[in-house]
């Protein structure tokens, strides 16, 4: 197994370190599409804490861990913002991309960012413990 | 972050950076709402040198769209990797065809 660890500041012009930091890690040894996936994931999953979690303390840490086994790619973000509650949030964003795309009026301009999570990962999981939160998302290369 | 050119009435609008992320996405949008408002509404996003989009930059885009409605189009060309990925899994490809070449686009855009 291989990983990497990294601690960013909660600010959106960090985001793009760990997304590059993912595609070195994972260089022609995961399915160049499944790390698409987990760097679209892992962007929406950051950028959801930056603005939503850590809205009113932009100056807070989140500690990134991601680890390349030969079946399957993990980033684990921990973080200590207010918990938000996973399944109703994803079931809220479960028909964001149910639009019709002829009716361009209504197309959708925000809210797909945990819908997108849920459909490039595999398996997610959520935990909160001694007010840290820890989002898994895992991709399997198979 | 982007670059211009006028193909007859159509605007060929060049994104420079390679990312079009939640940071870049308000001036992303500044300038492509500035662009339509001064008339040019029908517009060829090329998106070659792009590495990465992520929700708030496809909903910039499609904000575009909006903008420009029935008046005209919004297509898109060059998008690869990591971007095409974005909108054929948020359906999106369905409301902007990938063009892989400017000539095809322009036929889009002409037609």
């Amino acid at each position: 197994m291989e990983s990497f660890r990294i601690v960013i500041p909660a600010d959106l012009s960090k985001v793009a370190i760990v997304t590059e930091g993912i595609a070195r890690l994972c260089d022609g040894r995961f399915p160049e599409g499944k790390v698409h996936d987990v760097q679209i994931a892992t962007t929406e999953a950051l950028t959801n804490l930056v603005r939503h979690g850590y809205c009113r303390e932009p100056y807070e840490l989140i500690g990134i861990k991601v680890e390349l086994e030969a079946e399957k790619l993990v980033v684990e973000i921990a973080d200590t913002a207010p918990p938000f509650d996973v399944a109703k949030a994803a079931m809220a964003s479960g028909e964001a991309f149910g639009f019709d795309e002829t009716d361009i009026p209504a197309l959708p301009e925000s809210g797909m960012g945990l819908a997108i999570i849920y459909k490039t990962v595999d398996h997610i999981e959520y935990a909160t413990h001694d007010g840290q939160n820890r989002l898994m998302l895992e991709k399997r290369a198979g | 972050m982007l670059r211009y050119e006028q193909v007859g009435r159509v605007v060929i609008a060049t994104v420079l950076e390679k990312r079009v992320d939640a940071r870049r996405a308000p001036d992303f949008k500044d300038e492509m709402t500035q662009l339509i408002d001064a008339g040019n509404n029908n517009v060829v996003l090329d998106l070659s040198g792009v590495e990465f989009v992520d929700s708030s930059g496809l909903g910039a885009i499609v904000s575009c769209l909006r903008r420009i409605g029935p008046r005209g189009n919004l297509t898109i060309v060059g998008a690869h990797g990591a971007v095409s990925r974005l909108f054929s899994l948020t359906r999106m490809d369905r409301v902007f065809p990938l063009h892989d070449s400017l000539e095809k686009a322009m036929v889009e855009m002409n037609a």
